[in-house]
């Protein structure tokens, strides 16, 4: 078998329209301001396209994308991305999945492959170290996205595909690879619109050997080490699934119940990773390589099924008001057949209900109710009945029906599980983050909630640690390796985890420039450094991590997207739950002017000439 | 342009506006045999304000119940927290302390109270036959062109009703001067829309003419004063310019310019009076080119006498497109150059005028993309 030292620095450039390619160089300079995956796909992508495309039309982008760390055997590392713009929000999006065409791909011998175009007919491709071989997909056309990998797998080690809703561009149609989702942003619907069935790699053809093997194997013991030695990678997550996180949430008072109208409920036990794990007899199904184990699989309905993950249980589940896994599990089927995102898909269904609830929408979708939840979601992948309607996302549903003030999307993307009234730093982070409402770029919940060292009701650091969060994850999603990493990798190092939690926590909330600093999160660039044996260390790979999100920024910004954008559904800015004994809003505004003036953003929330400047940006 | 042979102009509220209006207000509530108002406000109301307005109820002996929990959007719960406090505390009356949303809450909330006692639904459907709690308008200076109106736009959807109309109007110095820049730059732009579609329809009604010239003169000759200088007096003349161009607007059909710029607000987010600011100039000029010939009025309206008297005739359409053009271009801070500058992608025309025909069937898409295409780009004009 041949090797790849690091990586190829080669990605498959595609014209689908006249059914040709083309090979990409990946520069040194490149590889080291933008790390790989994410970052890199982003770059090529911003190279290539202009802006006001339409995210449907021939001449957006889709970039599949490596990361560096794929194939190595570094912990987690079996993700990669796919970055296109997204046509339920008009600005970029990216997802990140553990399913094996990232293997596939990068053992073909390629580090990315980049579509643009549009078939004529419905079409896949093939793909080779030699290259790409379009192939008719008219056999496979219509059907779901099991049936159709079990076709083209056989001419592979690994595929993407889509489902019906993304041949029938729903708007947040996801992509299949395995039993795991490029799940956000309705990418799905951008390969539909392209007449792009699937891919499939050969793999296997290439070996992926570090270039500093002995070094990066002394990282990798020291990573396995901190995933093993930590509660939540070791333990909750392993144990329980990301399920895990109902009980914390719902502690907590983030549980989104009845539309994000309260923040916990009496039976959010029944649903928890603690209940599942007892009652469907969970096993382990995971990313492949993973060390932390939080995917599971279980027994449904006498059958052995994927547990769905925390973010489909908490929205298909508390807010809906539905305790019934079994249920929950079905509707988990039809969107991963289909080919939909679970949290797009559950947060379009629970506007319905309310909506319904108050006159607006004419639907039988009822809160506490199982009854016609499996049918709407089939007739949203076809586009049938009233389902056409839900196929576009509760922001253009609320612009055509009313009842924006409970149509939880940010930017047009959907609220992922986690009440941001029980945690101010969320509300930040869902506000400005780059693809719209995401609970990935900075996970503040965690700091603010399950681990307890932030005050979750105050507004005092909260920008810089969003900053810090978004660098970091954009980082991680760059390298790429599982962002849960993050909890092993930051907390485990003996600084951090011998320093007694009083003293971090006052440490975290009145002296954040200190804490981060505190901080030891070198073990990314490491592994990094010794793949591709370029030098790389904390500083600058915070500093590619802060370009990638900047430019991502500004790419948004050339597509409309300004302070207006910043902000949350009404309803989080001005309901409060029930269950407050105070009525608690998100203290939006004043969290938003600081985190502008740090990113180095003007007051309209457009990148600065000279923040540009200062991350080799140019701008177009 | 003709005049309507047989027409309707309905003017429904009582306007006070002046030094010390608020202190009549209480006296205005007993002659509406009300005495305990329901006072709505934004969340983010300023103390001067709250006090000022207390203040003014000093001596009356009558007291008010404080509603604050208005935000920027106008939603139905936020209408049904209203309704559900006004019940509470047994009110009687309503009133909206500022302009925008509050006056929507403050409608919507006066529509469940009358139309459905139990809070149920409010929908577009529902027909507005009766008459409603008295409601009572105290404008900050923000206004967004419905608020003295017949209509409301609550959670998108537009309601019109002759019972919509506030039952007072109260314009007070002390509170409209600390508007905004922005505040006043945008209520003057939607001022300039109401009045000017309003008067530039095929078959004119002398009546809305009349309110909708007034509105265009206040405004003209106090927005340099107003906004730079912030003289009192000009603050509460563009008060009473946006009440005057909104009553206009209020007994005319919902223009081109209005519609297109709130579709673009609902589906982009872009402020409704920025963009009108924007279009308001190119629909005149592509009315003219359509040989559907600007009113030489508007010249009068905005230049005065003496600039129209020295004007010939046949110039006076183009003259008042021009300081129109003008009057916009000195609030060029706020109104984009073109769509372009606003990063608005030109696949999205498309989907703003499909979205504004839905929202208003009495223009035709083409028309709004031909104004869309004309505004976005200005190199290509």
């Amino acid at each position: 078998m041949q090797e790849i030292i690091g990586t190829s620095n080669k990605v498959l450039e595609v014209d689908l329209s006249n059914k040709s390619f083309d090979i990409i160089t990946i520069t040194d300079k490149e590889r080291v301001e933008y790390l790989g995956g994410k970052g890199l796909g982003l770059k090529l992508i911003y190279d290539r396209m202009d802006a006001g495309v339409d995210p449907l039309g021939e001449e957006n982008i889709i970039a599949f994308m490596g990361g560096v760390l794929m194939g190595t055997g570094a912990p987690c590392s079996g993700r990669f991305d796919a970055i296109t713009k997204s046509p339920l929000t008009g600005i970029m999006a990216s997802s990140s999945c553990g399913g094996p065409f990232g293997m596939a791909l990068k053992t073909s011998g390629w580090d990315g492959i980049v579509v643009k175009g549009v078939a004529k007919t419905p079409t896949y491709l093939a793909v080779d170290s030699k290259g790409v071989t379009f192939k008719n997909a008219k056999t496979i056309w219509g059907k779901d996205t099991q049936a159709s990998q079990k076709v083209i797998d056989k001419e592979g080690t690994g595929s993407v595909v889509i489902g019906p809703a993304g041949e029938n561009l729903v708007k947040f149609a996801n992509i299949c690879s395995g039993q795991r989702y490029l799940g956000r942003g309705g990418l799905g619907a951008v390969m539909g619109s392209k007449n792009l069935k699937g891919i499939v790699a050969k793999g296997k053809e290439f070996k992926i050997i570090p270039k500093e093997k002995e070094k990066f194997d002394k990282y990798k013991k020291k990573a396995i080490k901190y995933i093993n030695n930590n509660d939540l990678t070791s333990e909750a997550y392993r144990k329980f699934g990301t399920n895990a996180n109902v009980n914390l949430a719902n502690a907590g008072g983030i549980l989104p119940v009845r539309n994000f109208t309260k923040g916990l409920h009496g039976e959010a036990h029944k649903i928890s990773g603690e209940t599942m794990a007892e009652v469907h007899d969970t096993k382990f199904h995971t990313c492949k390589p993973c060390t932390i184990l939080c995917g599971h699989k279980g027994t449904f309905g006498g059958k052995m099924k994927p547990v769905p993950e925390y973010e489909t249980i908490g929205l298909f589940g508390s807010n809906l008001e539905i305790f019934d896994t079994e249920a929950i599990s079905e509707w988990n089927d039809i969107c991963g057949e289909m080919g939909m995102d679970t949290i797009s898909a559950a947060g379009t269904i629970s506007w319905t209900m309310e909506a319904t609830e108050k006159g607006l929408f004419d639907s039988k979708l009822k809160f506490g109710s199982t009854d016609g939840i499996s049918e709407t979601l089939k007739n949203i992948a076809k586009r049938k009945g009233m389902g056409d309607d839900l196929a576009e996302g509760t922001k253009r549903l609320a612009q055509k029906y009313g009842g924006k003030d409970f149509a939880m999307n940010v930017k047009g993307m959907e609220l992922p599980a986690y009440d941001p009234r029980g945690s101010y730093g969320q509300g930040l982070s869902y506000a400005v983050a780059n693809r719209g409402a995401c609970h990935l770029t900075t996970s503040m919940f965690v700091l603010e909630v399950f681990l307890g060292m932030m005050q979750p009701y105050t507004k005092r650091g909260k920008h810089v640690y969003v900053d810090f969060g978004e660098n970091i994850s954009t980082a991680v999603n760059s390298l790429h390796t599982c962002l849960f990493t993050a909890f092993a990798y930051e907390l485990e190092p003996p600084l951090i985890k011998y320093t007694p939690t009083f003293l971090l926590n006052i440490m975290v909330t009145n002296m954040t420039a200190v804490a981060i600093k505190f901080m030891d999160i070198s073990l990314w660039p490491e592994l990094w450094s010794t793949i591709t044996g370029q030098k790389m260390n904390t500083s600058k790979f915070l500093k590619a991590g802060a370009r990638i999100n900047i430019l991502e920024r500004y790419m948004n910004t050339r597509e409309g997207i300004s302070k207006k954008d910043d902000t949350l559904p009404p309803r989080l800015l001005q309901e409060g739950r029930t269950f407050d004994s105070k009525k608690r809003t998100v203290p939006l505004e004043s969290m938003l002017k600081k985190y502008y003036k740090r990113k180095g953003y003007d007051s309209n929330g457009i990148p600065k000439d000279r923040t540009l400047k200062k991350y080799g940006i140019e701008k177009k | 342009m003709e005049k309507l042979k047989d027409y309707s102009f309905l003017c429904q509220p009582k306007i006070i506006s002046g030094k010390k209006s608020l202190e009549g207000i209480p006296l205005e509530l007993s002659d509406l045999n009300a005495s305990k108002p329901l006072v709505l406000a934004m969340n983010n109301i300023s103390d001067k304000h709250r006090k000022t307005f207390t203040k003014a109820f000093g001596d009356s002996n009558m007291s008010f119940t404080l509603f604050d929990g208005i935000g920027q959007y106008a939603g139905v719960t936020a209408a049904r927290e209203a309704a559900i406090l006004f019940r509470e505390r047994g009110c009687d009356a309503l009133i909206a302390l500022g302009d925008g949303p509050v006056m929507n809450i403050a409608k919507g909330a006066n529509i469940l109270l009358s139309m459905d006692k139990h809070l149920h639904k409010l929908t577009n459907d529902v027909e507005i036959n009766q008459h409603m709690k008295p409601l009572v308008y105290v404008p900050l200076g923000a206004a967004m062109g419905l608020e003295a109106t017949s209509k409301a736009d609550i959670d998108l959807n537009l309601y019109d009703s002759p019972f919509l109309y506030p039952d007072l109007i109260v314009i007070d110095d002390r509170l409209v001067i600390d508007a905004s820049v922005e505040d006043m730059n945008y209520s003057a732009l939607m001022a300039l829309t109401g009045s000017i579609e309003s008067s530039s329809l095929e078959l004119s009604n002398p009546m809305a003419d009349s309110y909708a010239h007034a509105s265009l003169a206040y405004i003209s000759e106090n927005i340099t004063k107003g906004i730079k200088k912030k003289k009192k007096n000009s603050c509460l003349a563009l008060a009473n310019g946006a009440v005057m161009g909104s009553i206009a607007y209020s007994n005319a059909p919902e223009g081109i310019v209005y519609t297109t710029s709130k579709a673009i607000e609902r589906l982009l987010g872009h402020s409704a009076a920025a963009v009108a600011g924007l279009l308001l100039p190119h629909w005149l000029e592509l009315k003219s080119a359509d040989k559907k010939p600007v009113r030489d009025v508007l010249m009068l309206a905005l230049g005065g006498f003496d600039v129209y008297s020295s004007t010939p005739k046949k110039e006076r359409p183009h003259g008042g497109v021009n300081l129109l053009e003008d009057l916009i271009h000195n609030m060029d801070d706020y109104v984009p150059l073109d769509l372009k500058s606003l990063n608005i992608p030109q696949y999205k025309l498309k989907e703003i005028a499909q979205y504004a025909t839905e929202t208003n069937s009495t223009i035709k898409k083409k028309d709004i993309l031909t104004l869309l295409e004309r505004a976005y780009d200005r190199e290509e004009i």
